[in-house]
């Protein structure tokens, strides 16, 4: 091989390499400026739970329920992110004397109608009591709830809770009472100047001072 | 040089430009595939023709069940997880109070020596005059010199009693900083809120009822602002505002109330009720213009058929879709965002009355439904049952398929399971139910986080077992989902729930 040949075999090497360099780093580069790609979207903290999501598309094990469920939360996670990225920030930090909402505005007053009412109205979670009924009214003039039911986590436990709700003097206060006595749950009947008439999922009655805080073997 | 080798000169020198631009921008290439946008129509839908959805397991799906400490179990997955690996510094500051009283008891027995022996030289002069008649005079003088040696011994003897009473009070103070470098570590967890204000937009007083509803909101947003921004870094949290159970007066107007069983809002004011937080929480934020909150606009499935509808799934989904594009709208949305919520509890509904206010928010939404329920009565990590707990009245019971449709298998949602139980049943009752889901579906769960009540115990003068720190709820459901590699996975969001009006 002549020195001739040599240098030209050497400078094909160097413009393969070259050309190769090129592809691999220059022309998506430049497929992006001319926005033949999406441009790409700032990286969002919904980044993780779109790849997350995109991830479990690509198993073959996944059934059309669960398809279809993926496919949606993909296209709310990915507008979201990306109504993220493009919005233009309008807000301004406040001027000096701005006022808030929170200024002033007086605590409205309740008025509630007594009655008792099956269930917990969604008052009290599950996680608190499994209410059977509840009273709402008024104990000394304040407006007041009553709930009967029994411990979630034990059937033998009978429950009062009172709940005296929030005034414009006064906050709300919440208290749970435990039956001393081990009879399921507990059932509101009637009320009577504060003291409350219960039965027992055993069958046996029992009262609840609602003033006292106490529970009673019969009315006083 | 010939053409050829200017022209691969040129090359290399161009390569080179691009490396060099590369690497200046901390290898912006290669994550860009990490960026690209999701073409959906990339995504390819593939029905499984062999499934047969039913709500008991086959014992085909049974056989394949993963027995906690198997070994053979661990190895048939690939992990999915990073290894925990985050860096733990602990300052321990101990401040310590002493108090010692002294009652000495000493015995101390005290010999002089040596003896003294003095010596004693004691000298008598004596003079006698005698005078007898007839006079004589006899004067005599004697002298009479006596030494005596007298030997002394003292003995000293001393008693002393002490007795020393140490009282030591430690007061140790420790700082743990976690460096968030590993999936294992909670997130800092926000506070949540049943918002509890008394409205009932169809009496007198709703004027001064929302407008007092508006300032709590307001007021709740600017604290959640003012903490991060007194916390270094960009904060991502959650914060659900749980509005109560759906109502519905007459036979249109529909709303939601927590703790007042007349109490209404209707869903018309929702808008207004959600953006004081989003005003409040950007405002007390600033300086900080990178942290960012998530509202969870909550309502429950607590009610009858006729409030908890497809109706209102469909009014409260077009409500979620406003009040974002209020936010887009007005530049607040790379801060605040808003996605649907339900406390969707087994207690207080049916399975098929809370599928159908499910289905309605389906039908109309844009943006996703975080399910912060429970699943009651639900089985425990590896126990074969797949039936959970009864609502009141109810002829069927609530399955394990049930509620992983409502919390993940429905098309909006995402679980956000309370794990409220002290001794972690609740996160072991979910992180089962997402490996049958894996079983089953194919797919685990993508759980938001955790939601617990460790405040709202305080305020109701303490619960019984069900009281989880925030931090050890998360860690709860953190642990169990890592028994099984398909279903291990960073939680993203911790939050804790209380009541507003307190």
């Amino acid at each position: 091989m002549n020195p001739q040949s040599s240098q030209s075999n050497r400078l094909v090497i160097l413009l393969v390499a070259g050309l190769a360099l090129l592809f691999v780093f220059l022309l998506p580069r430049l497929a992006l400026a001319s926005g033949a790609f999406a441009v790409p979207p700032p990286r969002t903290t919904d980044q993780a739970q779109i790849d997350a999501i995109k991830g479990a598309l690509t198993s073959s094990s996944i059934d059309s329920t669960a398809r279809a469920g993926l496919v949606e939360k993909l296209t709310m996670v990915v507008r979201i992110a990306t109504q993220k990225a493009t919005i233009t920030p309008r807000y301004t930090p406040p001027q000096a004397g701005a006022q808030a909402l929170e200024t002033a505005v007086p605590f409205p007053a309740v008025t509630l109608e007594p009655a008792f009412f099956e269930g917990s109205e969604g008052i009290i979670r599950p996680s608190m009591a499994l209410v059977q009924n509840g009273w709402e009214g008024y104990l000394d003039g304040r407006p007041a709830q009553l709930f009967a039911g029994v411990h979630p986590e034990n059937a033998t436990q009978g429950m009062v809770i009172v709940v005296l709700l929030s005034t414009p003097d006064s906050a709300r206060e919440m208290q749970t009472y435990a039956d001393a006595v081990q009879r399921g749950w507990l059932r509101l009947v009637s009320e009577e100047n504060g003291v409350f008439e219960l039965t027992a999922e055993d069958g046996s009655v029992v009262f609840f001072d609602a003033r006292q805080r106490m529970f009673l073997d019969s009315r006083p | 040089m010939n053409k050829l080798g200017w022209l691969a000169l040129i090359s290399i020198l161009l390569a080179l430009v691009v490396v060099a631009g590369v690497s200046a921008e901390g290898g912006m290439f290669f994550e860009y595939n990490s960026y690209l946008p999701i073409v959906m129509s990339d995504i390819t839908e593939t029905p499984n023709p062999t499934e047969t959805p039913t709500d008991t397991l086959t014992p085909t799906e049974i056989s394949v069940l993963p027995v906690v400490g198997e070994t053979t179990f661990t190895k048939t997955f690939e992990p999915m997880v990073q290894p925990p690996t985050y860096t733990r510094t602990a300052t321990l500051t101990r401040t310590s109070t002493h108090t010692r009283t002294n009652t000495p008891t000493r015995t101390a027995t005290r010999t002089l020596t040596p003896t003294r022996t003095p010596t004693i030289t004691r000298t008598l002069t004596s003079t006698r005059t005698l005078t007898l008649t007839p006079t004589l005079t006899n004067t005599r003088t004697s002298t009479r010199t006596r030494t005596a040696t007298v030997t002394l011994t003292y003995t000293r003897t001393r008693t002393l009693t002490s007795t020393a009473t140490h009282t030591r009070t430690h007061t140790p103070t420790m700082t743990i900083t976690l460096t968030p470098a590993g999936q294992n570590v909670p997130p800092l967890w926000t506070t949540s809120y049943y918002v509890d204000v008394y409205v009932d937009t169809t009496s007198a007083g709703a004027q001064t009822q929302l407008a007092y509803l508006y300032s709590e909101v307001e007021r709740i947003g600017c604290e959640i602002g003012t903490a991060h921004k007194d916390t270094a870094g960009a904060q991502d949290s959650l914060v659900i505002l749980d509005f109560g159970k759906p109502t519905l007066k007459g036979t249109t107007d529909m709303g939601v109330s927590v703790m007042y069983r007349l109490g209404h809002m209707s869903l018309d004011y929702l808008d207004d009720a959600v953006v004081p937080f989003a005003t409040g929480y950007v405002r007390c934020s600033y300086p900080d213009t990178e942290s960012q909150v998530r509202i969870g606009i909550g309502t429950s499935n607590y009610g009858d058929a006729s409030a908890v509808s497809f109706a209102h799934g469909a009014k409260f989904a077009k409500k979620v879709n406003n009040i974002n594009n209020w936010f887009i709208t007005n530049g607040y949305y790379n801060r605040v965002d808003a996605w649907g919520a339900s406390d969707i509890e087994v207690t207080w509904n049916t399975p098929a009355v809370s599928r159908d206010w499910l289905n309605g928010y389906d039908s109309e939404n844009l943006y996703p439904l975080i399910h912060f329920g429970d699943a009651a009565g639900c089985p425990q990590y590896g126990a074969t049952a797949t039936l959970c707990g009864w609502a009141p009245g109810a002829t069927v019971r609530w399955s394990q398929e049930d509620i992983w449709y409502m919390a993940y298998g429905a098309r909006p949602s995402f679980p956000l399971p309370e794990i409220y139980a002290n001794d972690g049943v609740n996160a072991s009752q979910w992180a089962w139910m997402s490996v049958i889901g894996t079983n089953r579906h194919g797919i685990k769960m993508d759980f938001l986080g955790t939601m617990t009540q460790f405040q709202a115990c305080l305020q109701a003068g303490g619960c019984t077992a069900i009281n989880n720190y925030p931090d050890d709820g998360w860690q709860y459901l953190y642990d169990w989902l890592l028994r099984d590699a398909r279903t291990a996975m960073r939680l993203r969001f911790s939050t804790d729930i209380k009541w507003l009006d307190w």
